[in-house]
């Protein structure tokens, strides 16, 4: 793979400030993939627990868990393709990577930050999309010129 | 991205496979946000969302809306990776394949086994086969 960075300081920013991203997406998505359950914010919104859900009915919680557990695992394998394509494609200022981090970006953060609001309110979780969308404009905006 | 396929048979079956693969990922993600609700879903729990206590339905409309926003960036990576390297013949496309049908495809058909043979197994049985076949003609492309 090579050393990490490039001899280009504004795009070594870009790339930690992918990294950071993508750290912060793999622990959540390992948090969601390995317990598959109901967070604290998810308890706040719905106003139960795990074990409320499960006296009502059973089936609809292992349905809920098969979810939170898709999106963790669903998250570790953008992850890795994120990784791949930061290593093999944004590292080496291929035009098509920085388009694909445009569109999945557009994707990922602005779902994230339209449809989570409802269920986390103005929270820490919901704060630090906003810090990892702020780092995603960021690490566009500043490796742009050594794309194009 | 230039033309789709390559000089290679082996690799062009391969290209088409994962082609389809990751259009019917996307075409599920685009489902689930549009619809939250799949008729398969009802099966599962029993009971019509109308049933259901109206803030756990509503948390489940947004998980299954978050889920298919993932499936359609899944999809959209897959086919950048698809091109970009794969296509190529860069051996880290393949190994990311290999990763990928590892920690997502896998465990989903895992997930959702279903002895009936019910939707949404039959789904993602048809996507693991058709990856790993993908990866196993494939292979002698990039590692010679």
């Amino acid at each position: 793979m090579g050393k990490l960075l490039t001899d280009s300081k504004r795009l070594n920013v870009a790339i930690i400030l992918a990294l950071i991203i993508l750290i912060f997406s793999l622990l959540t998505s390992l948090i969601y993939a390995i317990f598959g359950t109901f967070m604290p914010y998810h308890i706040a919104f719905t106003g139960k627990t795990e074990s409320d859900v499960s006296a009502y009915d059973t089936e609809l919680m292992i349905l809920i868990g098969i979810f939170i557990r898709l999106m963790g695992i669903y998250g570790i394998a953008l992850f890795v393709a994120n990784l791949f394509i930061l290593l093999f494609g944004f590292r080496k200022k291929e035009k098509w990577a920085w388009f694909y981090y445009l569109i999945s970006g557009c994707i990922i953060f602005g779902s994230y930050l339209i449809i989570t609001f409802q269920v986390l309110g103005l929270s820490i979780m919901y704060l630090t999309f906003i810090v990892m969308t702020v780092l995603w404009i960021i690490a566009l905006a500043i490796s742009y010129k050594e794309f194009f | 991205m230039g033309k789709i396929l390559t000089d290679s048979k082996r690799l062009n079956i391969a290209i088409i496979l994962l082609l389809i693969a990751n259009l019917i990922v996307i075409i599920t993600g685009i489902l689930y946000v549009i619809m939250g609700f799949l008729p398969y879903h009802e099966r599962i729990i029993g009971k019509s969302p109308s049933r259901v206590d109206s803030s756990v339905m509503n948390f489940i409309y947004i998980i299954i809306r978050v889920n298919g926003f993932m499936f359609i960036t899944l999809g959209v990576s897959g086919i950048y990776l698809l091109f970009a390297g794969f296509r190529k013949k860069e051996k880290w496309a393949w190994i990311n394949g290999l990763i990928v049908v590892a920690l997502a495809t896998f465990p989903t058909t895992i997930l959702v086994f279903d002895p009936t043979f019910a939707m949404p197994f039959p789904l993602t049985l048809s996507l693991l086969i058709m990856v790993i076949i993908a990866l196993i003609i494939s292979y002698k492309e990039f590692f010679k």
